[in-house]
């Protein structure tokens, strides 16, 4: 019963962190200076694009997925066993 | 299918990659061919396609301390499982994957996708799927994505008339939620959190451990939750530099907790040449079963390495040629290392003293050490 209540408590700690993190995000960017579409010049440059090398971080993602206890957050490894 | 605030144009491009993951013998080789094609519509509509075969072979440790071996090749042999130095190096094994993705981009501020996969090899065959939507907000400054995905696998062991339970179903669920704020013209700070669960065949049908003196086939529990937060900052340095931080904090019921710290950079040499590097350190705790010998038998056992309380680090670089607006070329140089850290009767390093530097330097006590080659070519258009 303990260690229920203790990974309910546990969960709820965490949804309600990410929760405030959200918000705290959203709420921030209300008092942020909007950047303009004419603005962007730098963030749509190859050194500041997310996708400059996705598929590098794919296979990343599976490695680590194969070695590690621990897998998910920023995309997730998948397919395979990792057996070997 | 993350999506980021001020994320620009996607290019259409497709990119043929040959990479290779080298532990030496007689630990384990994959050698990777891959084809990635992604086509931008007018409309922002985008449609992903890639295609994976590998090439596995060597062998990695079945979790019985190489000390207490008692069986030799022929219970495993042929599935690339044998403990470290036993000096055998099985057939190869081949794994096939393909996933398909799609974007709809619904209204101005609204994108939904959806994704299928697959995975094959002789002894394990996956199904999966998701969807996600990405919701943009504050003129695109702010960016909402919400994904789920689900997997269902078949656990079809080559020893299963030596393990007639290694035989089995698995099924896991995965969601994520982040938000993405541009917090300047070139800074990005992105939040997220994300919760998984898997229940069924939940054994590595290969790894076995060493209990009262008997070696026996490794017994998890059938279910695992998980969940965890992450963090990452995207900052443009200079005009020629910028910089990237990640943090990420999981936890499960298994009692593995890990966090992960990556720094990468991404530097213009010219207009041609671009230097991407990144430098990962993760650390987890072991799981509550796992142990490198057992006195007894327990509810739960396991000795596979992976659920060890271990040290990673990674260091990476790569260079990109751009040599023409269509042709672009790749290479990556890596190396990958593993340390017990000891607690939970981790693999210890025999009692020596413990050697100062960061592992991916200092690499004397490792419990695996990987090189990762690359080279890839991308046609954009």
């Amino acid at each position: 019963m303990r260690t229920i209540l203790h990974k309910q408590a546990g969960r709820a700690g965490w949804v309600l962190l990410l929760a405030l993190g959200l918000s705290a995000v959203g709420g921030c960017s209300e008092s942020l200076e909007v950047v303009q579409p004419w603005d962007r010049g730098e963030l749509a440059g190859d050194l500041m694009r997310p996708d400059l090398n996705t598929l590098e971080q794919t296979d990343w993602d599976h490695i680590y997925f194969s070695k590690e206890g621990s897998a998910g957050g920023f995309s997730t490894g998948g397919g395979g066993c990792g057996c070997n | 299918m993350a999506a980021k605030a001020g994320e620009a144009h996607a290019q259409s491009y497709v990119k043929a990659k040959q990479l290779r993951y080298d532990e030496g013998r007689p630990g384990v080789t994959v050698d990777e061919s891959e084809l990635e094609a992604v086509i931008q519509f007018e409309d922002n509509d985008k449609l992903n396609l890639l295609l994976v075969n590998d090439v596995i072979t060597g062998a990695s440790p079945t979790g019985i301390p190489q000390s207490q071996t008692t069986t030799g090749a022929s219970s495993v042999a042929g599935v690339g499982v044998l403990a470290r130095g036993q000096g055998f190096t099985p057939s190869p094994e081949k794994r096939q994957a393909a996933t398909i993705g799609y974007s709809w981009q619904a209204t101005r501020e609204i994108a939904l996708n959806a994704m299928a996969n697959q995975s094959h090899e002789s002894d394990y065959h996956s199904d999966g799927g998701g969807v996600g939507a990405v919701l943009e907000l504050n003129k695109k400054n702010t960016t909402l994505a919400v994904n789920y995905r689900a997997a269902n696998d078949q656990v079809n062991p080559k020893n299963v008339a030596i393990h007639p339970e290694g035989k089995g179903k698995k099924q896991t669920e995965e969601g994520s939620l982040s938000v993405s704020q541009l917090v300047g013209k070139a800074a990005i700070v992105t939040l997220g959190g994300f919760y998984g669960k898997a229940k069924g065949q939940m054994n590595d049908p290969y790894k076995k451990v060493m209990a009262g003196g008997v070696e026996i086939f490794e017994k998890r529990p059938d279910r695992r939750e998980n969940f965890g937060g992450t963090a990452q900052v995207k900052l443009g340095v200079t005009d020629g530099l910028s910089m990237d931080l990640r943090y990420r904090y999981y936890t499960d019921d298994w009692k593995i907790s890990s966090q992960t710290v990556q720094l990468g950079a991404i530097m213009e040499l010219s207009e041609e040449w671009l230097v991407d590097g990144h430098f990962r350190h993760y650390t987890q705790t072991g799981a509550s079963f796992y142990k490198p010998v057992f006195a007894s038998v327990p509810d739960y056992y396991s000795s596979d390495v992976r659920l060890s309380p271990f040290v990673a680090e990674t260091l990476s670089v790569t260079g990109i040629w751009r040599q023409s607006e269509n042709w672009w070329y790749d290479a990556t140089l890596a190396k990958y290392v593993q340390v017990a850290t000891g607690g939970g009767g981790a693999p210890s390093n025999g009692g020596e003293e413990e050697e100062e530097g960061l592992p991916i330097f200092n690499d004397s006590h490792a419990m695996l050490k990987a090189y990762v080659f690359s080279v890839s070519a991308q046609y954009r258009f």
